[in-house]
């Protein structure tokens, strides 16, 4: 026993930290409908200020948690409620691209004030200890515990017995009966966001000792605790603080074993996100209903313009991935990048513009492309070898698909996501993938060893798979996945069996995605493990993706040319890192920015108004059908 | 059992809970005609529909032409040849009206291997634009087939989504509320369009109907539900003077009614 | 005290109300009869702010309420229990008693709510889901002792319930209507509509095609052949 003992505090320590974050989330969620992906940033964001109050202006810790924890909490109260009312209106693609790229928005916050490196985290508990036993506990621990069974037994019980409390409860169930009450949604939700954000910087102030200020690192974190929801059905909050407390002792006990054991290699981080991947598969399905109004609808409609409008876009594209060679210099490089990120950006577009499901996961299945690839390189001609490589990822696409057909909108992305963390925590460094080498060699072919032909050969596979993607879109399947996103039981009503469906896009999406992997590696000729993260660049690419399509008549090549220029060309041309950073702040609060014009509170509408005052909002997109009056004239 | 019954449901029961939403409940719907399924809100109309379609679990056995369906799900039963619209339409609304009535072929085409789904045969397309172009005729609205259907009046939706049920070339349809939110001469005009398609394809078409008008025009023989039971069926002028129908929608008791019915 | 004054009122593009006029005063027992789809959930929802008055104006105590919110034209004095659904059904009943309360008086809610309703006692701490349809009713109902209302609007009152509660139920807004709250009860089922209720609206399709007192309307069978072959005729008028 002993020797588990301090496992165990250990776990129980970080759990409660888990269970007070996942509180706060489930809590949001129920009440307003809207998942917080940028709930870990949050966190981040609340132990920055913690750090500039106690660590840089000395301030006394409870003062300087108190300030970061309420001032923060004040804030978001009031913006999220509001924020979170839009989004609860919007498609669930819109609505997790804008709380994903709030989170990359916040991350970068943290990046501007702070610098990219991560800093010291002094602890600012006491750090004495005593013995339980023969063990040692600290007393930041024992606080730690305490802090975290206060904090959600005192929400515990104010939604028990006071009227705010049960009208929380209530408005779950009925936010109608509760506005016939008298009682104004307004008022409990921004009091529900008013919680969430406090719990979120509660556990992000208490996390960070142990992991110093590292934007991404604490917001990887905080998304640990969505493991801890999925245990409570993203329902039931008592369940959900125990499990936290569950995944922080398993994670803590594999830690003791994974020293010893190959195997467990990775577990202590991934283990929340197999918990997460786990749940969602095996809860029963009347348990994730997605909450929101119009989760149903297509984010991205038809793109507008005739054939002849179309061609002389294409015609434009065409003309621009030609000249790139000669007109950039030396920038040759990140062109070729972005052009294999286009690959990917077309596969995640059968998904997120077509059939309105989100993938948070591309970049995994681009990583095990790459991989693929620099293992069958050499042995295999060079073009079949990227070929195969797709061809293996397929299988992993059609795992995918498992949650894609239970699961939609939120809850599917939550899955990807899970996913995506979890074979970065467990298995990038094995072996069989990564393992311990810094760089995998990659090679370019013989017939095109030089960086421009190789350029021409990725934009030879760009148009080989923008053709494949206009043909599902245009064809059969295209048609189906519309058709489904709007309205999926018709589907079944007319005898189409939609699992498979599910399962063909994701085989299909994953495949390309993985050529798309494939061909990054010879550019540089080495591949490692950083240019394959889900946090941020899986997030990265779906918020860029929604970005590009703001604008409906750029059709599908031009919003991922605009997201694959966004997400690798013009950073490169900046050198400021800060100026990086800012644009991460900028992109998400484009992707905000979207989710609202949707709803027609887009900024060029809010523009035309001020233009124009006294007519009304006029919708970007018409979110209610025009009344036309018509006569039937029924056939003689 | 003769295959020109078309739907045949025996002793259906649906359970919600402790709850009893259906109880009992027989009825037969022939082909070639249209059986009408009446009764005051919360009778139970819908979910004897839902049943039929298999999308709530229920007891009792039910047939399609003779086919035993009950183990079977909503997509299953569509391929026996049933299909059916939605009180709630569930419109494609993103789509042209021409696409969403050509899916009613086309999904029925792709059905239910990966391969159909994918691509589909030029042999496929021709009977699909064939389907679509009779459907859109028989239903009158040509005219309306490059619109987005999102942007369509509710009496046009309806029948957008009674041409995507007659492109799917049901044998047996199941209509649910079809007139709810039409005015009187759409509901009027969705009558005609309604007889004449059972006239000249001869399927058969169970409705589930509040509007008298409707119901007493198409019906050749109505079913009554009241508290999830079966308190009535007979022709519809037999409907019209029966006291059992009258109490129910009254929500008189029944013992304020004269015994000797035949429910 | 409350009034509808030619009101238009629909769903997305659907118009369901084809201006309405209707009026409830103190003390005041109105009923709104008509066949399914005729408008009677859609009018009600439209008195207590959930769908907005396109055309036309609502009045409370005399003042211009047509752009209110739903909560602020619940704090004015008008109390919707809508059809069904009236309670919370994961709350207990008791937390549902408070809630009802609004932002004041929720100290006493509870033992007003028994009072009118002492069936509900032993089921105080019991989740309201789980009591049966008449209780469930009844809890709904228990909001008008609590909230203190000036008009009581009732969608479906008797629908799915057994005669004996029904009976109860009609007691109860009896009661109320004596006290000087003007009900309003929209019923599918006319029996009891009609001998309740001092003034009758007869909605159909949108429209009112009889207002007055509930003897002049006519029989019953009357009635039910409006129901059912009143829109037969119309339509074939047209």
């Amino acid at each position: 026993m002993t020797t588990f003992l301090p496992f165990i505090i250990l776990g129980l320590t970080s759990g409660a930290v888990y269970g007070v974050a996942a509180s706060g989330l489930v809590l949001a969620y129920r009440t307003s409908g809207v998942i917080n992906f940028a709930h870990g940033s949050t966190a981040a964001v609340a132990a920055g200020i913690f750090y500039w109050l106690h660590d840089e202006h000395g301030m006394a810790w409870p003062f300087a948690a108190l300030i970061a924890v309420l001032g923060l909490a004040l804030v978001a109260g009031a913006v999220m409620e509001r924020i979170a009312a839009v989004l609860a209106r919007v498609p669930t693609t819109l609505s997790v691209a804008a709380t994903v790229g709030l989170s990359i928005a916040l991350t970068a916050v943290i990046v501007i004030w702070y610098g990219p490196a991560p800093l010291q985290f002094p602890s600012f508990l006491p750090s004495s200890t005593f013995k339980l036993g023969s063990v040692l506990v600290g007393y930041d621990q024992v606080i730690t515990v305490a802090i975290g069974i206060v904090a959600v037994a005192s929400m515990s019980l104010m939604l028990r017995y006071s009227q705010r409390g049960r009208a929380m409860r209530a408005i779950v169930e009925d936010p109608e009966l509760l506005s016939l009450t008298g009682l104004s949604g307004y008022s409990v939700r921004s009091l529900a966001w008013f919680i969430s954000t406090a719990f979120a910087a509660i556990s992000g102030i208490l996390i960070a000792p142990s992991l110093g200020l590292d934007g991404t690192l604490l917001t990887l974190l905080v998304i640990q605790s969505f493991g801890a929801a999925a245990i409570g059905a993203f329902s039931n909050l008592p369940m959900t603080f125990i499990g936290g407390l569950v995944i922080g002792v398993l994670s803590a006990l594999s830690t003791k074993y994974s020293g010893t054991n190959d195997w467990l290699q990775g577990m202590p981080q991934g283990l929340p996100f197999i918990v997460l991947f786990v749940m969602l598969i095996v809860l029963p399905r009347r348990l994730l209903v997605e909450l929101g109004s119009a989760v149903q609808e297509r984010t991205i409609g038809r793109v507008t313009g005739g054939r002849a409008a179309r061609s002389s876009k294409a015609a434009v594209a065409a003309i621009l991935l030609l000249i790139v060679p000669s007109v950039v210099g030396a920038h040759l490089a990140v062109y070729t990048l972005a052009a294999a990120y286009l690959i990917i950006l077309l596969s995640l577009s059968l998904l997120v513009r077509t059939s309105n499901q989100i993938s948070l996961c591309h970049m995994t299945f681009a990583a095990i492309g790459a991989l693929a690839f620099h293992h069958l390189t050499g042995s295999v001609p060079w073009v079949l070898a990227v070929l195969i490589s797709g061809l293996i990822v397929l299988p992993v696409g059609l795992l995918i698909s498992i949650p894609a057909i239970r699961l939609s909108g939120v809850y599917l992305a939550l899955a990807t996501l899970g996913f995506g963390i979890l074979v970065e925590q467990l298995f990038y460094a094995r072996s069989f993938m990564f393992g311990d080498a810094l760089s995998l060699a990659t090679p370019r072919p013989s017939f095109a060893s030089g960086p421009k032909a190789y350029y021409y050969l990725v934009v030879g596979f760009v148009v080989i798979t923008y053709i494949a993607v206009r043909a599902i879109e245009q064809g059969r399947l295209g048609r189906i996945l519309r058709a489904r996103a709007d309205a999926p039981e018709a589907l079944t009503a007319l005898g189409l069996n939609i699992r498979s469906t599910s399962m063909i896009v994701f085989a299909i999406s994953a495949a390309m995605a993985g050529m798309g992997g494939a061909l990054i590696g010879p550019i540089f000729g080495v591949i490692g493990q950083s240019t394959f993260q889900t946090v941020p660049t899986s997030m990265l690419l779906v918020v860029l993706l929604v970005l590009g399509s703001r604008n409906r008549s750029a059709g599908t090549l031009g919003a991922c040319m605009i997201a694959a220029a966004a997400l690798v060309v013009v950073p490169d041309y900046i050198t400021s890192g800060t100026l990086q950073s800012w644009l991460n702040v900028l992109f998400g609060a484009g992707a905000i920015e979207v989710a609202f014009a949707y709803r027609g509170y887009g900024l060029s509408s809010r523009i035309k108004r001020l233009r124009s005052p006294g007519s009304p909002i006029a919708p970007d997109q018409p979110s209610s059908r025009l009344s036309v009056p018509i006569l039937i004239e029924a056939p003689k | 059992m003769t295959t020109d019954t078309g739907l045949t449901v025996e002793n259906l029961t649906v359970r919600y809970g402790g709850h009893v939403a259906v109880s009992n409940v027989s009825l037969s719907a022939p082909a070639g005609s249209v059986t009408g399924l009446i009764g005051p809100n919360g009778a139970g109309k819908t979910t004897t529909l839902n049943a039929c379609f298999g999308v709530v679990k229920s007891a009792g056995e039910q047939h399609l032409f003779g086919v035993n369906m009950t183990r079977k799900g909503a997509v299953g039963r569509s391929r026996l040849g049933m299909t059916r619209t939605f009180q709630r339409m569930r419109l494609f609304d993103t789509l042209t009206v021409e696409e969403n009535v050509s899916m009613g072929r086309e999904a029925k085409a792709a059905g239910t291997t990966w391969l159909t789904q994918f691509v589909s045969s030029p042999a496929s397309r021709r009977q699909c634009e064939a389907a679509t172009r009779d459907a859109l005729n028989a239903c009158g609205i040509e005219e309306l087939r490059d619109r987005t259907v999102r942007n369509l009046s509710t009496g046009q939706r309806r029948l957008v989504e009674f041409a995507r049920a007659i492109a799917n070339e049901p044998r047996f349809l199941l209509l649910d509320e079809p007139s709810s939110g039409l005015d009187v001469r759409e509901t009027e005009g969705f009558g005609t369009v309604l007889e004449s398609i059972v006239r000249d394809r001869g399927i058969g078409v169970l409705l589930v109907e509040h509007d008298m008008s409707l119901v007493s025009r198409v019906c050749r023989y109505v079913y009554v539900l009241d508290f999830g039971i079966k308190i009535f069926e007979g022709t519809m002028s037999e409907t019209l003077t029966s006291p059992l129908v009258r109490a129910a929608y009254l929500g008189q008791e029944l013992t304020d009614v004269p015994a000797g019915s035949d429910a | 005290m409350l009034e509808l004054r030619e009101a238009v009122a629909g769903y997305g593009d659907s118009t369901v109300l084809r201006g309405v006029s209707i009026e409830v005063s103190a003390g005041q027992a109105v009923s709104v009869v008509g066949p399914n789809g005729a408008g009677k959930t859609t009018l009600i929802r439209t008195i207590c702010g959930l769908l907005p008055v396109r055309s036309g104006a609502r009045i409370i105590d005399g003042v211009d309420a047509t752009a209110q919110s739903v909560h602020a034209i619940a704090r004015a004095g008008v109390c919707h229990i809508p059809e069904g659904r009236g309670v919370f059904p994961g709350l207990s009943v008791r937390d549902n008693m408070m809630l009802f309360a609004g932002s004041d008086g929720k100290r006493t809610a509870v033992e007003r709510g028994l009072s009118a309703f002492p069936q509900l006692t032993k089921h105080l701490n019991q989740r309201a889901g789980s009591l049966s349809g008449g209780q469930q009713q009844m809890l709904a109902l228990s909001r008008v002792v609590v909230s203190n209302p000036s008009v009581v609007l009732i969608d479906e009152a008797s629908l799915g319930l057994a005669p004996v509660i029904v009976d109860e139920i009609y007691d109860f807004l009896g009661r109320i209507v004596s006290e000087g709250i003007g009900v309003l009860v929209v019923e599918q089922y006319v029996t009891h509509a009609l001998r309740f209720a001092s003034h009758v609206y007869v909605l159909q399709r949108g429209a009112l095609v009889y207002s007055g007192a509930p003897n002049e309307l006519g029989s019953q069978e009357q009635l039910f052949e409006r129901y059912l072959e009143g829109d037969l005729e119309q339509s074939r008028s047209t």
